[in-house]
């Protein structure tokens, strides 16, 4: 699951709910995992500072992090986080066939 | 006698503290937000026949990691072993919480699982069977209900039937393997050095070795935390049972609440019913307590005292430290309202709302929550920063604090609204809270430049559940609140006031010529451009420092000094008590209508006793002016200290000087647009 997790976060930062549709698991079970992932350094939450992530792109701060740039925003929604991988996370990940 | 060391571990926001107090009777503080225990909290007390040390753990969601509540857990655990851990999960998220219990599991050590909240569970659809999940454990799992006490005594009787868990999880043969050499003394232990360098738990040069070769075939710590989830996913499906009712009430409420727009003006209509409702029904009390102060100086004036003794009694004792207490109404149904907000769910929720803005300030939405506490007293808000995990967010955040209006001014700001704008006290106080607000925001943008980052985390927001507080708990948070504030600042406040009219006296014996009347002119020199030219309005912001409570307590001295107090027998003061006592009672009455929307009745709106003296003293420019410098200047010494003890000397410093600035120019900006408007 974790895997699958990772490779779903690959193409760009999701909100938890979008992953929770995506991998069509349990509240408990995403946050879980995203708990474990977070803690273990592969994932961390895409915010402004965060990481490669720059203040400077307004209330997305995301794009000069995101892989693909050209990509649209992830969907912001209020009370939902949305997650990204880090470097450490990328580096393990293989990159798309 | 016997000693029972206990520790309570689990999630955050789960009912740890509240289990605790349903337990052994106790106070923690509790709340319906994540993070309301930030530090380690014991508490002894008799059970049985046996001493109970039971340590209050803050939530956490693992063992390991380097953020403070996974620190402080992990070292509780490891240095100095409980004899039983109780582990409280919420029934109504048990898969999630199972991640921490199998972590637990495997330390080895006695442990019962509490399955707490498994009312909110059931209203969820969601039923979890105890004897199930104790089965497949081996340890005992008791349902409880912490708040009404559910349960509790089951827990109690499990204390000394605990047993440690049976293992469960089911790691990969390599992982049980390279275990197994290793040979630590709990398999938690072993596992987390081969998997990652953890504070405080260094790994041996055998186990990096370990690790490495693991590594060869799959990280080692996606390999445990994938086998915990495994197992996690697997108890769950076995215990648990659950019916699909739709959208949930929550979830319902959400929606409007939560919205993108519609969501700002609740929460700000939210905040003015929290100040019309304090207004309107501490109104009636407070000139109660007015009346039982007149009476009470009344009888000391009957007794024919010396001059200097009786000056000491009724302007000094009554008339100061009187002034104070006669505010607690005031601050008793401010707290009944932050303790319903805070038990309700709804604090929480203003972390989600206002997520986006602190994002843009550059904070996480989390940080909202201790500045919100700031409300009520400043101290214990800035260590609850510590549930913020990046030491920049924690600093940033506690120089904003002390520009929220803590209750302590609340009170000023009851007695000057009250005085010069009697039809809009609660919107200009709901003002004074925004500007405070906003005035620490500013101040959170602009230090961002200049305080230390030590890392890049934050931390995981949580909705919490919407739950209807019981009415017994809040009201008695808010008592223990109010009583806690009359008891800790009972003697400052005594003392400070003391002093004061003390000051007085010195030299002449006649206020208007003494040392401090000649101190707290010379301050109406700077404050003059706030149109503050009173004397006794400007030296009572000296007190202040040591404690914004005493401000008014000073106001009273300096001001009531003044008045010749009518000495009135036994049986006339208690008339006027009678009197004041039921007319407190119909005017409670009356503002229900009122708090409805009902138009304000008209009645006798003539200042009196200190109201009258202070409307003698100033305009309601040099009013506004003089709330707008209170609410904002210098922190009083105790968030100092407490500034001084989280951040150091320099910031603190920073503290003090920097809002003494803000406060002079927003004071004297507010005479100006006042004398213009």
């Amino acid at each position: 699951m974790l895997e699958q997790l990772l490779e779903a976060l690959r193409p760009r930062p999701r909100s938890t709910q979008e992953l929770r549709q995506l991998l069509n698991l349990s509240a408990g079970q995403i946050e879980l995992a995203l708990l474990q992932l977070r803690r273990g350094g592969y994932v961390d939450l895409a915010l402004p500072n965060q990481g490669a992530c720059q203040p400077g792109c307004g209330v997305c701060s995301l794009k000069s992090f995101c892989p693909s740039q050209q990509e649209p925003e992830p969907s912001w929604l209020v009370g939902q986080e949305t997650w990204r991988l880090t470097d450490k996370a990328l580096s393990r990940v293989a990159p798309p066939a | 006698m016997k000693v029972l060391r206990v520790a309570t571990v689990g999630n955050p926001n789960v009912g740890k503290s509240s289990l605790i107090n349903a337990i052994a009777g106790s106070n923690l503080q509790v709340g319906n937000w994540p993070g309301t225990t930030v530090d380690r909290l014991s508490i002894s007390f008799e059970l049985a026949g046996v001493h109970v040390d039971w340590v209050d753990l803050p939530g956490t969601y693992s063992l390991a990691g380097a953020a403070s509540e996974e620190s402080i857990t992990r070292r509780e655990l490891l240095e100095s072993p409980p004899d039983v851990i109780v582990n409280v999960v919420d029934a109504g998220n048990l898969e999630r919480n199972l991640g921490l219990t199998l972590e637990l599991s495997e330390l080895g050590l006695p442990m019962v699982v509490v399955l707490n909240l498994v009312d909110e569970a059931r209203a969820h659809g969601i039923e979890v069977d105890p004897r199930k999940l104790s089965d497949c454990m081996g340890v005992e799992v008791v349902a409880t209900v912490a708040s009404t006490g559910e349960g509790c005594d089951q827990v109690k009787q499990s204390l000394t039937r605990a047993t440690p868990a049976r293992l469960l999880v089911e790691y990969p043969d390599n992982l049980r393997a390279a275990l197994a050499e290793l040979g630590e003394s709990s398999p938690w232990r072993g596992l987390t050095m081969l998997s990652e360098e953890v504070p405080g738990l260094p790994a041996s040069e055998r186990a990096r070795q370990l690790r490495a070769q693991l590594e060869l075939a799959q990280d080692p710590f996606l390999s445990i935390a994938e086998a915990r989830l495994k197992m996690a996913r697997h108890l769950t499906s076995d215990v648990e049972s659950r019916v699909d009712q739709g959208v949930s009430r929550s979830e319902k409420i959400d929606r409007l609440l939560l919205h993108p727009w519609l969501g700002l003006p609740c929460f700000l209509l939210g905040m003015l019913g929290v100040f019309r409702f304090t207004y309107l029904f501490s109104a009636p009390w407070i000139e109660f307590l007015d009346v039982l102060k007149g009476v009470l100086g009344g009888w000391v004036a009957s007794l024919n005292f010396p001059p200097l003794l009786q000056s000491f009694l009724v302007s000094g004792v009554i008339g100061g430290a009187g002034t104070v207490a006669a505010f607690s109404p005031v601050l008793f149904l401010l707290y009944l309202a932050m303790a319903f907000l805070e038990a309700s769910g709804l604090l929480a929720r203003t972390t989600f709302l206002f997520d986006q803005v602190m994002k843009w300030v550059g904070l996480p939405g989390r940080s909202l929550i201790p500045l919100l506490l700031g409300f009520g007293c400043n101290v214990p808000a800035v260590y609850s920063t510590r549930i913020l995990p990046n030491l920049g967010d924690r600093l940033r955040v506690s120089l904003a604090i002390p520009f929220t209006a803590c209750s302590a001014r609340l009170t000023v700001f009851v007695l000057f609204t009250a005085v010069f704008f009697p039809k809009n006290a609660p919107y200009v106080v709901l003002g004074l809270y925004l500007l405070g607000l906003l005035l620490g925001l500013g101040t959170a943008i602009l230090t961002r430049r200049y305080v230390p980052q030590d890392s890049d985390r934050t931390g995981i927001m949580e909705l919490p559940p919407y739950r209807f507080p019981s009415w017994k708990a809040t009201v008695r948070q808010a008592w223990l609140r109010t009583r806690s504030f009359l008891k800790d600042a009972a003697g400052p406040i005594l003392g400070a006031v003391l002093l004061v009219w003390f000051l007085h006296q010195v030299p002449s014996g006649k206020p208007e010529n003494s040392l401090y009347a000649g101190v707290s002119r010379a301050l109406t020199v700077p404050l003059g451009p706030l149109g503050i030219h009173d004397w006794r309005l400007a030296g009572a912001l000296m007190p202040g420092f040591i404690a914004k409570e005493v401000v008014v307590g000073t106001l009273g001295v300096s001001f009531l000094g003044e008045d010749v107090i009518q000495p009135c027998g036994l049986v006339d003061g208690a008339q006027q008590i009678a009197v004041g006592l039921g007319m407190a009672l119909k005017n409670t009455l009356l503002a229900v209508p009122q708090m409805l929307g009902a138009p304000e009745l008209p009645g006798d709106e003539s200042p009196s006793g200190l109201s009258a003296a202070i409307a003698r003293a100033c305009d309601s420019a040099g009013a506004l002016a003089y709330m707008v410098f209170l609410l904002l200047y210098t922190p009083c010494v105790a968030t100092v200290a407490a500034l001084r003890s989280e951040f150091g000397n320099r910031w603190a410093l920073f503290s003090v000087f920097w809002q003494m600035g803000v406060a002079w120019l927003a004071g004297w900006l507010t005479f100006l647009a006042m004398n213009h408007a």
